[in-house]
């Protein structure tokens, strides 16, 4: 364990097992960014296709692919509307999903294991036969063609989130709130000063998480906007695949940038797992 | 709390990165949207594709040239992709904000025109458009697109199958590349001349192998369905025969070997065609090849002939996918919607629509389009290409059968052609298999209170 | 008394409100109008009509897909499910070591869940490939002649169980966060009774992430049983409907067939074998989900 520090054997064998299992994790990405720097010709042919070393390096290297694949689709305006659509989906679940597991996981009233239960099984039916009496209440309210579809239910909690945070809360010591309750505070009070600092890590996993399906999800736009500039980045990727014409390197190219926001969020972020709180006492 | 490694020298570079990418990304809000060639005052049509990848450029001049001569309409495409667009339409049409016209890859129009996804076109046309569908089209075009005594879809470009061969390889087994077999018996004949099998079993290259069940029926006179009455034909001795040369064909090597070896063509797309690749001396396979392998490998020497008939089979025989053109029910535009497709199609003017056909490297609805210049031009370019023409006259191509559950059907096909082609089932049982099954659907239908 | 068991309660649904208007505003609909559709037959565009319980009679004494969809489907949610929560807890586990270079590993293991799935599933079929894959090449080296993966009805399942433990990185984060919350003195108090690392691993770690291992049971059943993007990219249910999953199945009914009626049959099935697994999983909760106060 990592309060062991004085032998080295265990570090060393902790590195060789994570390098190992690192290849394996690496392999898409590797082959995303090599095919993005081929040409298509490249990619498929009997001699340069595969996974192995002659085959992976791109030769000659395509840089054009980038620029080619940056021209290809309106990158300023979809990302604009991306970070838009993500901006208010990250604040509204995040802020709405903490403040409804807390009820659940810490306060007391009627019928709660039951609700517990309903917002359980709202994940549990499909979604492709929910899709069309969603999209009917969304035309009801005249939300069709804006982007009011694809951000206000986010403020109404995320089924997903409220049940990782409630686990989270239900393991938290219960004797600071309970001090604060003795000064006087009431729940909300509780709630804010108390509870959310300390579930920093789960809420930035649910910030991360939100953010990442947002940024992936090309579908909601595609389903509740009619409007080319209106679109986001998922959809401009789409633009590269096709029956019997997809443009493989372009693709990759589109979707090596793609990723590179989500890779340099999620390295900053995963800080916060390695800090912890002081309150609960990071191990090391 | 080294932890994760850094020091605050390179935190700081890092920062400064992610500080110079802020701020490129708020430069980007800053800057407006880029304006499309659309013009303001015109009435839009709306339009939605699958067209993206190596087909984005075609299109686009095609709606150009379209948006050029017009005064009244204008195009707004939207592109979707293949797994939702399904869903966008009928969320969209049920919801009452359908678009004016839409590209269908699928063969799917039946389906839909039952539903009442899609209206009727006959409506729209003239006489003289009707009369040009009816009397100078392709054959296959004359019957494609029609449920239940109308015509739901125009067809925009559409597959036909015939052999690619390689004169270098016919030379080096000792053949005439100038004498391309007559029947599929002798196709076989040469075939096994150009198979390259190494010890173990392993096949490195294919002389030949037939590719599958619905493209191989049309060649014994078989098919799935009875145009004149419209009934289905599964279980015949024709589809019987022709599933046994499927399995022949693969049982010559071993069926996992074939397994193997057709695996080994990956993705099989675009520039990966196993054809590029020498993994094939001769194939049948489907138009649009041309155009690829003049983009992706000019320097490959090949030529294309009809599939020779079996003995007692039919010449010309092929079977047809095509792209439709349809309009969904409730089209705010319907008129500029019809607009459209009769330009495109060249349904109303074969002459001027012969220029988007090269672009896209498809087939003309008709040989009044073939023979205009601009398709003569590219047809030298691309010689090989005369062979589909001639095969696309023919009177033996086979179409899906245009019944309310097409999709259900060709999905039972083509499970069929796998336990064929994967030695799971013999050909007596697969297709037993088939007729029962879809009987079985049929009788669910019935039950539930379709009406097919 | 009464007045602060009113009160209480009145905090409680405060707090939840958010949630429960959402869901009587935007899900109890939906959710109400398929139970509907689901005595109907509706194919999306005309007016559902009432065919009483006769989607449901269909399918369960009528329709031999159903029944491979729902085994396929089991199948794969016994093995994926399981797999998953222990290479995400291994995982984890070894990511919350004190070794250099932590950020770097972690970013390397989040990686596969957000490369897109057709970067994914293209590398997948490559290395997969039973005639050039990278995997079968070095099965070979080794003396042993690959199979065909995802072309063998027999292993095309278990590829794709493979494959989805890349996305485990996903889980990963949500146990490396709980395993940031628990409180050190529990260690140390370990510590002072002299238990060793495995001990320890025992009596304090797995017990205080139990939560965070439930919460991840209870989504991987119902994220198994709605399965659906991968097998779609990558097999469509074949070959020979070996990975014919229970969504793969219901999609074509519902957007393919246009039977959206019978699709929403299907859903609602679904919906009750996962949450009568959910039930039996809640109820299980007290043998040994530890929640710390």
């Amino acid at each position: 364990m990592s309060t062991d520090n004085r032998s080295r054997l265990p570090k060393l064998f902790t590195h060789i097992a994570l390098i190992l299992l690192a290849v394996p994790a690496l392999l898409p990405l590797i082959w995303m960014v090599a095919t993005s720097l081929k040409a298509d010709t490249q990619i498929f042919g009997s001699e340069t296709a595969g996974v192995t070393m002659k085959t992976i390096v791109p030769h000659p290297f395509v840089w054009k692919n980038y620029p080619e694949a940056l021209h290809a689709i309106p990158m300023v305006m979809y990302l604009r509307n991306t970070l838009k659509l993500c901006l208010f989906n990250v604040v509204g679940a995040v802020l709405s999903s903490a403040m409804v597991a807390y009820g659940f996981a810490r306060l007391e009233f009627k019928g709660k294991d039951v609700l517990f239960m309903v917002m359980i099984a709202t994940m549990a039916l499909p979604a492709q036969v929910t899709m069309i009496p969603v999209f009917v209440v969304f035309r009801w309210l005249g939300w069709y063609g804006t982007y009011l579809p694809l951000t206000v239910p986010a403020f109404f909690g995320n089924p997903f989130f409220i049940f990782l945070l409630t686990q989270f809360y239900k393991t938290l010591p219960g004797d600071l709130s309970e001090a604060a309750r003795m000064d006087g505070a009431n729940e909300w009070t509780i709630f804010a000063r108390v509870m959310l600092p300390l579930a920093r890590p789960a809420l930035t996993t649910c910030a991360l998480f939100q953010f990442l399906w947002v940024w992936n999800d090309f579908f909601g736009p595609l389903l509740y906007i009619n409007d080319v500039h209106k679109y986001t980045l998922a959809y401009g990727l789409q633009q590269f695949l096709s029956n019997h014409g997809a443009e493989w390197s372009r693709l990759m190219a589109a979707s090596t940038l793609f990723i590179m926001p989500i890779l340099i969020l999620f390295f900053f972020a995963q800080r916060s797992f390695i800090e912890g709180i002081a309150t609960t006492g990071g191990k090391n | 709390m080294a932890a994760d490694g850094f020091d605050p020298g390179r935190r700081k570079a890092i920062r400064t990165v992610v500080g110079a990418a802020a701020s490129v990304a708020a430069a980007g809000f800053v800057l407006q949207p880029t304006s499309f060639f659309f013009h303001t005052k015109r009435r839009k049509v709306r339009f939605w594709h699958e067209l993206g990848g190596i087909w984005m450029e075609p299109m686009m001049a095609t709606l150009e040239a379209f948006n050029r001569s017009q005064d009244t309409y204008e195009m707004e495409p939207l592109l979707m992709s293949d797994t939702e667009a399904d869903s966008k339409l009928m969320l969209s049409t049920v919801g009452g904000d359908p678009p004016d016209v839409v590209l269908v890859w699928s063969q799917i129009t039946s389906v839909w025109a039952q539903s009442g996804l899609i209206q009727p076109l006959d409506p729209f046309m003239s006489t003289d458009e009707m009369r040009r569908l009816k009397e100078t089209a392709y054959p296959v075009i004359r019957k494609s697109g029609w449920y239940n005594g109308h015509l739901y879809g125009i067809v925009e470009g559409f597959d036909l199958w015939v052999c690619y061969y390689r004169p270098d390889h016919f030379r080096e087994a000792g053949l005439n590349p100038d004498h391309f077999p007559e029947t599929l018996e002798d196709l076989l004949d040469v075939a096994e001349k150009l198979h390259k099998v190494e010890k173990g079993g392993d096949i490195s290259r294919l002389g030949f192998l037939p590719k599958d069940f619905q493209t191989v029926a049309p060649l014994f006179g078989g098919g799935f369905f009875d145009e004149k009455t419209g009934k289905l034909t599964l279980n015949t001795p024709e589809n019987l025969k022709a599933l046994h040369f499927l399995a022949d064909t693969r049982k010559r090597f071993g069926f996992d070997k074939v397994v193997k070896f057709e695996s080994g063509l990956a993705s099989d797309d675009g520039a990966s065609w196993s054809f590029m690749h020498d993994k094939y001396s001769i194939i049948a396979d489907g138009e649009w090849r041309v155009e690829q392998l003049h983009r992706y490998a000019p320097q490959i020497e090949y030529r294309t002939a009809t599939v020779p008939p079996p003995r007692g089979g039919k010449p010309k025989a092929s079977f047809s996918m095509t792209n439709f053109l349809v309009m969904p029910k409730g089209a705010r535009e319907p008129k500029g919607g019809w607009e459209f497709i009769r330009f495109w199609s060249g349904i109303h003017d074969p002459i001027r629509a012969a220029e988007f056909y090269p672009i896209f490297g498809w087939m003309p609805l008709s040989p009044l389009t073939a023979e205009a210049p601009v398709y003569q031009k590219w047809l030298k370019e691309v010689p090989q290409y005369r062979t589909f023409l001639d095969v696309a006259a023919s009177d033996n191509i086979c179409i899906t059968p245009p019944v309310p559950y097409q999709t259900y059907l060709m999905d039972q096909v083509q499970k069929t052609n796998d336990y064929v082609t994967r030695g799971t089932k013999t050909p007596e049982d697969a297709i037993v298999w088939l007729e029962t099954e879809v009987a079985h659907e049929l009788k669910r239908r019935k039950d539930l209170g379709y009406v097919d | 008394m009464r007045s602060k068991f009113l009160r209480e309660n009145l905090t409680g649904y405060g707090f939840i409100a958010p949630w429960l208007i959402g869901f009587l505003l935007f899900t109890s609909f939906p959710f109400l109008s398929s139970i509907y559709l689901s005595f109907t037959r509706y194919n999306i565009v005309t007016p559902p009509v009432w065919v009483g319980g006769q989607n449901y009679k269909m399918l369960l004494h009528d329709d031999p897909q159903f029944h491979t969809a729902l085994w396929v489907t089991l199948r794969f949610a016994a093995v994926s499910v399981p797999l998953g929560i222990v290479c995400g807890v291994a995982l984890a586990l070894l990511l919350n070591q004190n070794v250099r270079g932590l950020s770097i590993y972690r970013t390397i293991f989040f990686l596969p869940s957000i490369v897109p799935t057709v970067a994914t599933a293209t590398i997948f079929l490559w290395l997969l490939n039973p005639e050039i894959g990278l995997v079968n090449g070095m099965l070979h080296k080794i003396g042993i002649e690959g199979p065909a993966w995802l072309l063998d009805p027999k292993w095309a399942p278990w590829s794709l169980i493979m494959m989805s433990l890349w996305g485990v990185g996903g889980s990963m984060v949500i146990y490396l966060a709980g395993l940031k919350d628990i409180p050190a003195y529990l260690y140390e108090a370990a510590l002072l009774d002299g238990a060793n690392p495995v001990q320890r691993l025992r009596h304090v770690t797995i017990p205080m992430l139990t939560p965070v291992i439930f919460f991840n049971l209870i989504m991987g059943v119902i994220g198994a049983f709605q399965y659906f993007t991968e097998a779609y990219v990558m097999t469509k249910g074949g070959p020979e409907d070996s990975t014919l999953y229970y969504a793969l199945y219901l999609f074509q009914r519902a957007w393919r067939y246009l039977d959206m009626g019978y699709a929403s049959a299907l859903a609602w099935v679904l919906f009750a074998v996962i949450m009568t697994i959910n039930i039996v999983l809640f109820r299980s909760q007290k043998k040994w989900v530890h929640y710390g106060s």
